[in-house]
């Protein structure tokens, strides 16, 4: 994965501690927007994940995080809750397989 | 396709008799996003300064002149493309 990004692995694993460190603050913001119905707000923040995920590829959670940001732009967060806990779960096992790898 | 990019960019430079090592200044809200073009573009031989938002970036660019400014769009408070209207209005930056 680093290789595909243009990074080592060393780099590469730094930034994925960050990308998950980040990505929980981001992905418990969009609880409270989901909640409160700032479709602004949502996009803005899943735009952060999505643009990091894309970038470090991990695919996994840039294609859901993708179609919230494109439904959130257009003001629309039906099915946005179901899509946050997805990414949250998608999160855990990339939490996961990044400790495995460290270790 | 960013990589790609800087290769192109790379092999151009590397032909014009300029070799002073080109400054570049990357805005962006997310510090994933900051690190990542930061890494990869001092591999490519870039200096770099980063910025978290517009206002940084204006403080930046008090004392700073960077070759080129590479902006996300999507930013709380100052977007991206607002910040770049900004830019454009100060007369040391317009050929940024």
């Amino acid at each position: 994965m680093a290789e595909n990004v243009g990074l080592d692995e060393n780099e590469y694993l730094q930034l994925l501690a960050l990308f998950i460190e980040t990505s929980i603050c981001y992905l418990n913001e969009l609880k409270s927007d989901i909640r409160n119905g700032d479709a602004r707000k949502v996009y803005e923040t899943i735009h952060n994940i999505r643009g990091a995920a894309e970038n470090l590829g991990i695919p996994e959670m840039s294609e859901i995080a993708k179609v919230m940001e494109l439904k959130a732009r257009k003001n629309v967060l039906e099915g946005a809750e179901e899509a946050r806990e997805n990414l949250v779960e998608k999160l855990g096992y990339l939490t996961a397989v990044s400790h495995l790898r460290y270790n | 396709m960013v990589n790609q990019n800087l290769e192109t960019a790379q092999k151009g430079s590397d032909n014009s008799s300029d070799n002073r090592q080109k400054k570049v200044l990357v805005v962006d809200n997310n510090p994933v996003m900051l690190s990542f073009m930061n890494n990869l573009l001092v591999s490519h031989g870039y200096k770099v300064s980063t910025a978290e938002d517009g206002l940084a970036v204006m403080k930046i660019l008090e004392t700073e002149r960077p070759d080129v400014i590479i902006t996300d769009l999507i930013m709380p408070n100052i977007s991206g493309e607002k910040l770049c209207r900004l830019i454009r209005k100060m007369p040391h930056m317009k050929d940024v």
